[in-house]
């Protein structure tokens, strides 16, 4: 800003803030709605936007595993199946069959799809805009720097659509409240597909968010906040301080839990074709149905969202790319703009902003989602008492370990970094030794567990009896059905 | 957003009857099952385990909001920094820690995570 001319926009967008201020009463008001509408418009129109192509993806996928050419009649390479499904879907006849619970029956699907929203505005998909910065985007968009600058109104515009301290913990608590509409969906619909696959669902999905909520435990210890932003800030510098390193059996009961909580392959229970036609949404059709689909695909984003938000360093990428320049050259983003003298520094901060939530953090969520469908191309579905044998006796008590080694390495270090000179003050981070050693400690533990605790006469011993138990045992759907 | 996804979802909802033709007849609205005539109720009895998977939920769900506010409270600067009180915080947490634990193994013991 200082040894160049400042670009600025040629108009000026003061008249749509004076309109606005003067509906909602206060230009102060003004900007916070604008800046809010703005970043609803971009984060949940940029997701509606992918959710067509990625179910396309899935279906091309599957169709190229399983040798077949999938989906490809519209549009070149069948790029327009995923829009016109939707088109079709609105199209469609809505039917309600008798003996249904109105209320409840149309309730259902916005109660899945409003708490996949609501989550949603919690993903973290790029930097804070703040200080300097800030003060150079305000200049750039002509707007009044008591409003939206460092020191103004708006003085920092996080890359989410809100940023509360409590974040986890919302999203914790909002995306749970999708069980009860997938429950409610099942119960009201009169059908016993309906009802068994709700139920299914709601044990199933309340089973794993113990396993979800151990793991996210592993993570606040290690980063000591809730929110999201200070979580990434804790991951910052490169991928060695990722808490993937630091917790990497929590982020393996993750990744399951993950699964299990959006219903998916191999935990699809609640909707197995195979077994209940259509599970909780039998007897939906067209938009209704189509909620409950979207829904499924928005809660699979967040949950991938939120696993690299909180084990992979979200929306920064494998080595901090900004330091370098920063460090470098003296005078911040307008010194490196000074070295490519042709291009305003106006440019090169924006873009250095963009590529995260552009580049690193879709990349990142891709690979997730790629995970979901590779998973479900690849693993056959479970059975119920294993899903259920899995959560309880297995992840559980594994998180639960997990914990209380995670506590103790926290705990440690933060009593050691507290009796160093200068204190927590001048050691506001965890050791990366005791991240690495603790990474390593709990990983070897999950994988040498078996080695550890059953001797091999004692683990044949097991596996014939359960392979004797699972011969004779009646299949969970016939004991429900009775 | 809240604003925003209530009315995404309320307003699909609303619109699609619109779109959509509507030609209801007695054997489209039967209840689905697999082409043949409905038999009995479809409220019927739920397996009684699914309730008690809800019990584990609830009392393991609330043991983890409180260790939530254990560990926000233990790695909080101002707290760390007092001599003394991370031992402290993880003495009660050892405590605490082995009554859930005990509370595991009982139920374990009694049968309460068998599926079958």
């Amino acid at each position: 800003m200082n040894n160049q001319a400042a670009l600025q926009l040629p108009f000026s967008l003061q008249p749509l803030f004076d309109f606005v201020g003067q509906v909602t009463g206060g230009s102060a008001n003004a900007f916070i709605i604008l800046v809010a509408a703005l970043k609803i418009l971009l984060i949940l129109g940029g997701l509606l936007q992918t959710i067509p192509f990625i179910i396309l993806l899935e279906r091309k996928i599957i169709g190229w595993i399983q040798d077949r050419p999938g989906p490809n009649r519209a549009g070149p390479l069948g790029i327009l199946h995923g829009l016109l499904d939707g088109v079709k879907l609105f199209f469609k006849e809505e039917i309600m069959p008798k003996g249904v619970d109105k209320v409840l029956f149309l309730m259902a699907p916005s109660l899945v799809v409003v708490p996949a929203f609501l989550a949603l505005c919690l993903v973290p998909v790029g930097p804070i805009i703040q200080g300097r910065n800030l003060a150079a985007l305000a200049n750039f968009l002509r707007l009044d720097p008591t409003m939206v600058g460092p020191g103004g109104v708006i003085s920092q515009i996080p890359m989410a659509i809100t940023n509360p301290n409590i974040g986890i913990l919302y999203v914790l608590a909002i995306t749970s409240m999708g069980v009860y509409g997938i429950t409610l969906a099942g119960w009201s619909s009169n059908n016993k597909w309906s009802l068994l696959g709700g139920i299914r669902a709601s044990a199933q999905m309340v089973s794993y968010e113990i396993t979800l909520s151990l793991a996210i435990l592993s993570v606040i210890l290690l980063s000591g906040s809730l929110n999201l932003y200070q979580i990434i800030e804790t991951q910052r510098g490169g991928f060695w301080n990722w808490h993937i390193l630091a917790a990497p059996v929590a982020f393996i009961l993750f990744v399951v839990a993950m699964f299990a909580e959006t219903n998916r392959l191999p935990f699809d229970l609640a909707e197995a074709e195979a077994e209940l036609t259509g599970g909780f949404h039998t007897e939906y059709s067209s938009m209704r149905f189509a909620l409950f689909f979207l829904g499924e695909y928005v809660n699979m984003v967040i949950v991938a969202g939120m696993c690299v938000t909180l084990f992979l360093g979200g929306f920064y990428g494998p080595i901090q790319i900004e330091t370098i320049p920063l460090t470098a050259l003296q005078g911040g983003w307008d010194g490196l703009a000074s070295q490519f003298s042709q291009i305003p520094s106006i440019i090169i901060t924006l873009a250095s902003y963009l590529l995260g939530p552009l580049v690193i953090f879709p990349a990142k969520v891709s690979f997730f989602i790629f995970l979901f469908i590779f998973a479900r191309a690849i693993l056959p579905r479970m059975r119920y008492d294993q899903l259920m044998s899995l959560g309880w006796k297995r992840l559980l008590p594994i998180g639960l370990i997990n914990l209380v080694i995670t506590a103790i390495a926290v705990a440690g270090d933060l009593a050691y970094r507290a009796s160093l000179p200068g204190g927590l003050d001048a050691n506001p981070h965890i050791f990366l030794a005791t991240k690495l050693i603790l990474g390593a400690v709990t990983l070897g533990l999950f994988l040498g567990w078996d080695a550890l605790i059953f001797s091999p006469a004692r683990k044949k011993q097991l596996t014939t009896e359960y392979r004797n138990l699972e011969r004779g045992a009646d299949h969970p759907a016939q004991a429900l059905a009775q | 957003m809240f604003v925003v996804a209530v009315g995404f979802g309320v307003f699909s909802l609303v619109v699609s009857p619109f779109l959509g033709k509507m030609k209801p007849n007695p054997t489209k609205l039967e209840p689905y099952e697999c082409g043949i005539p409905t038999v009995g109720t479809a409220r019927s009895q739920i397996f009684v385990r699914f309730y008690l998977v809800a019990l584990l939920f609830l009392l393991f769900d609330m043991e983890i909001v409180y260790i939530i506010v254990w560990a926000l409270a233990m790695t909080y600067k101002a707290n760390a920094a007092v001599p003394g009180f991370v031992l402290y915080s993880m003495i009660v947490m050892a405590i605490y820690m082995a009554i859930l634990l005990i509370g595991l193994v009982y139920e374990w013991k009694k049968g309460a995570l068998e599926w079958n």
